[in-house]
C-alpha cells in the first residue's frame, strides 16, 4: 500500500535529534548554575502525550547512555503502565540498560515520588513536572511571575499560606509544598507529598525537573539547602499516618497508599515498590527520616 | 488499582492495543487505502496538517487512518514525526501575490480587481445528507470527470495565475501602512526552538496560531464579536491556493522545492464607522491610517482557521484584560492542541499519592479540630472516602 | 583511562553524551575535575583538547560565541565543526578565553536579567592544569556553595588572582552571573574540565 520511502525513516539515538539535545543539555547546565530557576526551553513533541511525563522524557533522553541503568516510576511503583510505557521507549531508543532496583539505577524518572531509600553521587532524579511555576496558584500571567521571581517578591506565596493556616489550621494540604532553594528562589519539588520533601535537602544526588507542557526545567543540585516553606510558630509537617502499619511488611515509616477491599475495608500498604519487596526480603535499606516538630 | 498490577503494566499496554486493532478491524471492513484517505478525506488531511505543523498530505492521511480518524490524535502523531526531522533550510517568506488561486473572495469590496472567484466550496449548499453518494463508482467518477473537463474552455486555461491583492486597494489610498507599529518586535522567533517569552514577538503569534487548534481559535474569534469584544473584522480578501516554497541553498541559489496549499484571510479590522478596536483609535491621535490587517494564514483548505486566527491576531495586538481573546498567554497557551490534548488527558493517570498526601493533611486537619480525635481515625479508614 | 585504548574519531551521539554528563557532574559538584575521554581531532594550536570537546558537545548553530583576540584558526575550526556564531564578548552565548592571564571577556560577559538569569554567558577559561593536590606556583581555589558538602579545594595553574577577583564581581548580584569552565590537558588524565557556577564562593591564595 505504502510505496515511496517517506515511511521508512529510522529515529535518531535516544529519540531527540542533537541539535535539540544540545540546546536542552545547555538550558539544563543553566538550570544547575541556578538553583530552583526555570529555565525556558524548547520542549520538542515527543510521542507521548504533554502531560504524561514529556519533561522528564526530555531530560533522560538528553542524559541516558548505554551504559545508564534506568529506572521509572509513577506513583511509587516500577509496575504501572505509565511507568512500564515510558521504561520500554527509553529503553528501545537508547539500549540502556533498566531496572526496579533503586540502588542500581543511574538515573531514574520519576513522577509524584523521590525513593524512600537514600541516592547517592551516582544518580540523577529526573521529576516530571506538571506546573512549574510555584507563583501560578497567586499570579496567572507568565510575564508577572518571572518578574517576581526575579525580585524575590514572594509576599503573596506567604500570605496564601497564611490564609490556609487560618482556614484549615494547617500549613498547607497535600503534594507539592513550595520549598526555598539556596535560599533564593521558591520553586516547586513537583507533586510529590510532603513526606518526600525533606529528601531534597542537602542530598547526594542531583535533582532535574521537567515540565515539558509548560516548557521548563528547573534543579536542586546537590548538597543544596531546600526548605519547606514555613512560619517559626506554624511548622511544616510530612504525613503521619497515626498508628498505620503496612499489611504486606509490618513495618512503619514509609510513605503509604491505601487500599480498598470489595467490602470498602481499608488496609495499608508501602507505596514505594521497591522499597517494599526490599523490606520483604531483607534489611531495610538506608533512609532519611523527617520527624515532624511539636 | 487494577491498572498498577504489580508486573503487569507491560501486559496491560499489549492487551489495549491489540483491543484497539480489534475494534478497527471487527467489521471486517476493506481496509481504506492511504490515497482514497488523502483524497477524499482531503480537509481532514488539511486540518491536521495544519494542527500538525507539518505540509506531509500522505503523512497526515496515515496518521488519520491510524487513529480512526481523531482529529487531535492526528495531530498529534504528525507533530511527534516532526520532532524528529532535522532542519536543513529555513524557507524564505512565501509571496502569496504568486498564489495559483482556486477561490478567493472579499468581503469588502462588490466586485475586485480580478473578480471574485466562488472556488470549491460548501458556502452555499444546502447541508442535506446526501445518499447519492453512496451509489459513487470509478464509472461514474470518470464520468463526472469527463463532463467536467468538456465544460471548460481550454482557452481561457492559462489566462490568468496570479491576482492582486485587495489590501493593495487600501494601500493605493493611504488607508492602511505596510510599515511596522512604532515599538513592534519584528524578530522572527521559532516557537518549536524556544519556548516563548511574554509579550512575544508578532511572528511567534502568528506561529503559534497557525498550529492552533481550530476549534479552540474559533472559539476565541466567535468571542471577540459576541460579548467579549467589539470586533467584527471583515473579511478584506480570503483566498485558498497553492503557493511555490522557496529555500537558498547551500551554494546561495534560490530554488523551488515545491508548492503548498494554504488559507490565508486578510481581516481589515478598524473600521471606518468608529466602531472598530485599535486601528480606528490610534488614527484619531495620529492621523495615521485607518485600517489595520489581521493576518490568518495556514496549511491546506481551512478557511474557518485562516479567518478566526485574523481574527485573533487583530484582537491580540490590541491588548485588553476584559476579555480572554484580546490576552495573549490566555490566547496562545491555551490554543495549542498538543498540549491541551495531552494535559487534559493526563487526569487519566493515577494520581493516588497525591490525593493520598491531601487525605493525610486533611485527617491531620480532623485530628486537630475534634475533640473525638479516636473516633475520626476510625472513620477515616473507610467512610470519608465514599464521596469521592 | 587506559593509555591503551586507541582513540577514535569523535562521535557526536556517544562522546557528546559522555562529555554533557561529565559536564554535569562537573556543574553540579564544583571543584570536581571530570576527565573527557579523548578523541581524534584535529585542532588548532590556540584551543585545548578539552576547550574543544566541551565546544562540541555543546555548541550548536543557534548559539553564539566570543574567542578572545583574533584567533582565526580556532574559530575556523569552531564555526565549521559546531555552526555557532561568533559575536562580540558583550552579546556571546559563550566565550573563550585562551589566555588564563587576560580578562577582557570576563568582564563584559552578560549576566543575564532579573527576569532571564539563564541568559548569563558561559565562559570557558583555559587553564595550565587543574588538580587537586599542591601545583607549584598554582592558585590554591577554596570552594563552597550549592553542590558542595563542606568546602572543596584545588589548585589552578596559570590563570591569575584578577579573573577570580572579576568573576567575584560579576557574581556578586545573584541570579545575575557567569558560569565558568575552567579546561586543560592534562599529559596524564587526558582533556580535563572543573566547573564554577555563579553559586560557588571562591577563595584563592597563590602558592
Amino acid at each position: 500500500m505504502i510505496e515511496n520511502l517517506k515511511f521508512q525513516h529510522s529515529f535518531n539515538y535516544a529519540y531527540i535529534d542533537e541539535f535539540t539535545k544540545k540546546e536542552i543539555r545547555r538550558k539544563t547546565l543553566k538550570a544547575v548554575c541556578i538553583p530552583g530557576y526555570q529555565v525556558p526551553y524548547s520542549s520538542p513533541e515527543m510521542p507521548i502525550s504533554r502531560g504524561w511525563g514529556t519533561g522528564g522524557l526530555h531530560l533522560t533522553l538528553s542524559l541516558v547512555g548505554p551504559d545508564d541503568v534506568l529506572k521509572v516510576i509513577d506513583q511509587g511503583s516500577d509496575a504501572s503502565v505509565n511507568a512500564c510505557n515510558l521504561r520500554l521507549f527509553i529503553k528501545e531508543m537508547s539500549n540502556c540498560a533498566v531496572t526496579f532496583d533503586t540502588a542500581e539505577a543511574t538515573l531514574i524518572q520519576t513522577r509524584h515520588r523521590v525513593p524512600e531509600e537514600i541516592l547517592t553521587e551516582k544518580q540523577i532524579l529526573v521529576l516530571q513536572v506538571p506546573q512549574p511555576e510555584v507563583l501560578r496558584g497567586v499570579e496567572r500571567h507568565e510575564a508577572k511571575t518571572r518578574i517576581m521571581h526575579g525580585e524575590a517578591d514572594y509576599a503573596k506565596i506567604w500570605v496564601t499560606l497564611y490564609e490556609a493556616y487560618v482556614r484549615s489550621g494547617t500549613l498547607r494540604n497535600g503534594a507539592g509544598h513550595p520549598i526555598m532553594v539556596n535560599g533564593r528562589y521558591v520553586a516547586t519539588p513537583s507533586p510529590i507529598p510532603s513526606w518526600d520533601v525533606p529528601n531534597l535537602n542537602k542530598a547526594r544526588c542531583l535533582y532535574l525537573f521537567g515540565a515539558g507542557r509548560e516548557k521548563r526545567i528547573h534543579c536542586i543540585p546537590p548538597f543544596t539547602r531546600v526548605e519547606p516553606l514555613e512560619f517559626e510558630d506554624i511548622r511544616f509537617k510530612v504525613e503521619e499516618f497515626v498508628g498505620v502499619r503496612c499489611s504486606t511488611s509490618g513495618q512503619d515509616k514509609a510513605f503509604m497508599d491505601q487500599v480498598y477491599a470489595d467490602d470498602l475495608s481499608s488496609s495499608y500498604v508501602i507505596n514505594d515498590s521497591n522499597f517494599l519487596d526490599k523490606l520483604r526480603k531483607g534489611p531495610r535499606p538506608p533512609q532519611k527520616l523527617f520527624t515532624n516538630p511539636e | 488499582m487494577g491498572y498498577v498490577a504489580v508486573k503487569g503494566g507491560q501486559d496491560a499496554i499489549e492487551n489495549a492495543i491489540k483491543l484497539v486493532d480489534y475494534f478497527r478491524w471487527k467489521g471486517r471492513t476493506k481496509p481504506i487505502e492511504l490515497d482514497q484517505a488523502r483524497t477524499q478525506m482531503r480537509l481532514a488531511v488539511d486540518r491536521a496538517m495544519g494542527e500538525g505543523s507539518l505540509y506531509a498530505p500522505e503523512h497526515a492521511a496515515l496518521a488519520l487512518l491510524q487513529v480512526e480518524g481523531d482529529s487531535f490524535e492526528a495531530a498529534f502523531h504528525l507533530r511527534a514525526y516532526r520532532a524528529t526531522l532535522e532542519r536543513r533550510y529555513d524557507a524564505e517568506i512565501l509571496n502569496t501575490r504568486e498564489m495559483f488561486v482556486h477561490r478567493r473572495i472579499s468581503s469588502t469590496f462588490r466586485d475586485i480587481p480580478g473578480g471574485q472567484i466562488l472556488g470549491p466550496t460548501r458556502d452555499y449548499s444546502f447541508r442535506l445528507l446526501n445518499p447519492a453518494l453512496l451509489n459513487a463508482s470509478l464509472g461514474s467518477i470518470e464520468k463526472f470527470l469527463s463532463d467536467l473537463r468538456d465544460e471548460i474552455d481550454p482557452n481561457k486555461l492559462h489566462e490568468m495565475t496570479t491576482y492582486k491583492k485587495v489590501i493593495d486597494i487600501f494601500l493605493k489610498e493611504g488607508l492602511m501602512s505596510s510599515q511596522a507599529r512604532p515599538g513592534e518586535d519584528r524578530r522572527v522567533f521559532d516557537v518549536t526552538r524556544e519556548a516563548i517569552k511574554f509579550p512575544v514577538p508578532r511572528s511567534a503569534t502568528l506561529q503559534m496560531l497557525a498550529r492552533a487548534e481550530t476549534g479552540a481559535l474559533m472559539c476565541m474569534a466567535y468571542s471577540t464579536m459576541r460579548g467579549f469584544g467589539m470586533a467584527h473584522g471583515t473579511v478584506g480578501e480570503l483566498r485558498v491556493g497553492e503557493v511555490p516554497v522557496r529555500v537558498v541553498d547551500k551554494r546561495g541559489r534560490l530554488r523551488c522545492v515545491g508548492k503548498i496549499k494554504v488559507s490565508e484571510a486578510e481581516m481589515v479590522g478598524g473600521s471606518g464607522h468608529g466602531q472598530g478596536e485599535g486601528g480606528g483609535r490610534a488614527a484619531k491621535k495620529t492621523g495615521a491610517p485607518r485600517y489595520s490587517i489581521g493576518y490568518g494564514l495556514c496549511f491546506g483548505q481551512n478557511e474557518t482557521k485562516a479567518i478566526c486566527m485574523g481574527m485573533v491576531e487583530s484582537a491580540l495586538r490590541n491588548p485588553n484584560s476584559d476579555n480572554p481573546a484580546n490576552n495573549q498567554e490566555f490566547v496562545l497557551y491555551h490554543t495549542e492542541v498538543i498540549e491541551g490534548y495531552g494535559f487534559t488527558n493526563h487526569l487519566k493517570l493515577p494520581h493516588y499519592v497525591t490525593f493520598q498526601a491531601g487525605m493525610e493533611g486533611a485527617r491531620r486537619v480532623a485530628r486537630k479540630n475534634s475533640d473525638k480525635a479516636e473516633q475520626v481515625t476510625v472513620s477515616a479508614g473507610g467512610v470519608e472516602e465514599n464521596n469521592d | 583511562m587506559s593509555t591503551l585504548v586507541t582513540v577514535q574519531p569523535y562521535n557526536q551521539i556517544f562522546d557528546g553524551q559522555k562529555h554533557y554528563r561529565t559536564l554535569l557532574q562537573c556543574t553540579a559538584r564544583p571543584g570536581t575535575i571530570g576527565q573527557l575521554d579523548d578523541a581524534l581531532l584535529n585542532l588548532p594550536s590556540q584551543l585545548n583538547r578539552a576547550t574543544a570537546l566541551l565546544a562540541l558537545a555543546l555548541f550548536s548553530g543557534d548559539i553564539s560565541y566570543y574567542l578572545d583576540e583574533n584567533q582565526a584558526q580556532a574559530a575556523n575550526f569552531i564555526r565549521s565543526e559546531t555552526a555557532a556564531k561568533p559575536i562580540s564578548a558583550e552579546q556571546a552565548d559563550f566565550l573563550i578565553l585562551t589566555d588564563g592571564n587576560r580578562l577582557e571577556g570576563l568582564q563584559q560577559a552578560k549576566p543575564g536579567t532579573l527576569s532571564f538569569p539563564d541568559q548569563g554567558a558561559t565562559v570557558v577559561l583555559q587553564v595550565s592544569a587543574i588538580s587537586p593536590a599542591p601545583l607549584a606556583d598554582s592558585l590554591r581555589l577554596t570552594l563552597t556553595g550549592p553542590g558542595i558538602e563542606s568546602e572543596t579545594v584545588v589548585f589552578v595553574l596559570g590563570a591569575c588572582e584578577e579573573f577570580f577577583a572579576t568573576l567575584r564581581e560579576r557574581n556578586a548580584e545573584f541570579p545575575l552571573g557567569v558560569d565558568v569552565f575552567l579546561t586543560c590537558d592534562s599529559l596524564s588524565a587526558g582533556p580535563c574540565v572543573m566547573a564554577l557556577p555563579r553559586t560557588t564562593r571562591v577563595q584563592w591564595e597563590r602558592i
